[in-house]
């Protein structure tokens, strides 16, 4: 039955945006983060989104649910700071920074908020009609 | 076909192409960040046509029991997007919000028609 089906969708949903906000949360953890060399700077994660084809019971096919494919980490360069002071300089007193963008953060933080509660509105709503369904000519 | 089937005629059948409908939003709305993920939504109008052609199991014995309309066959178009995107996502979740809640009133709207149905044929059985 789709409707049930929606439910499961909704689910997937909330779930990809979890790993979602999970990432970002650990990108902010990491603003002002340091290391020694370029390789061992923290660089921002972004999880990457896959479309999967639900199979359900019946023969039909259903609605394309979402699944987290892979994390992939910013290519962006990590900026050198002259800090010769810092335990973890290099020979040369530079310390490499994270290359997290704040900003970028949060407004990818409310994005991924809004998708959340699109989702859980989603489920909400095909719960409500499969109640009206199941409580048809009851009244 | 049965005298309830006759009596509830076409919106059964309504109300699953709009369940599948939701579905196929929902599924949009879950893939609003996929790269690459080209929103779809069902052709109401040749999902309902294919439906109405003889797509029930033939009831040969007394004991088989009828199937319900079931849509075997896909009505699935792509929906084109008002504006493009740089990863090829067509997913407009404003629009697809709409869809959604569009598909659930008319699934309610066939659901109320059908009990309509349903509730006069009781008054015939009743007599009353």
């Amino acid at each position: 039955m789709s409707l049930s089906n929606i439910l499961k969708l909704a689910g997937g949903a909330l779930n990809a945006q979890t790993v979602r906000l999970n990432t970002i949360a650990s990108n902010l953890a990491n603003v002002e983060t340091v290391a020694s060399s370029e390789a061992q700077a923290y660089r921002a994660k972004r999880p990457v989104f896959a479309s999967v084809l639900e199979q359900a019971s019946d023969q039909l096919q259903s609605g394309f649910g979402v699944k987290v494919q892979s994390i992939a980490e910013t290519n962006r360069i990590n900026a050198q700071v002259f800090d010769p002071n810092n335990p973890l300089a290099d020979a040369a007193g530079y310390v490499y920074r994270s290359n997290v963008n704040p900003l970028e953060e949060m407004t990818d933080m409310l994005d991924a908020a809004r998708s959340y509660e699109t989702a859980i509105t989603t489920a909400s709503t095909a719960r409500e009609l499969m109640m009206r369904t199941i409580d048809m000519n009851t009244k | 076909m049965s005298t309830i089937d006759k009596a509830l005629g076409v919106f059964p059948t309504a109300a699953a192409v709009q369940a599948r409908r939701l579905e196929v939003i929902a599924g949009n709305i879950a893939n609003a960040t996929t790269p690459n993920y080209r929103a779809r939504d069902v052709d109401f109008k040749r999902a309902l046509a294919e439906a109405g052609d003889d797509m029930r199991l033939s009831v040969t014995h007394a004991k088989h029991v009828e199937t319900p309309e079931q849509l075997t066959r896909d009505a699935l178009m792509f929906r084109v997007p008002l504006a493009p995107s740089r990863d090829g996502n067509t997913v407009e979740t404003h629009i697809e919000e709409a869809a959604y809640g569009d598909a659930a009133g008319r699934y309610l709207a066939a659901l109320r028609f059908a009990e309509g149905a349903l509730s006069g044929l009781r008054k015939a059985y009743r007599g009353d």
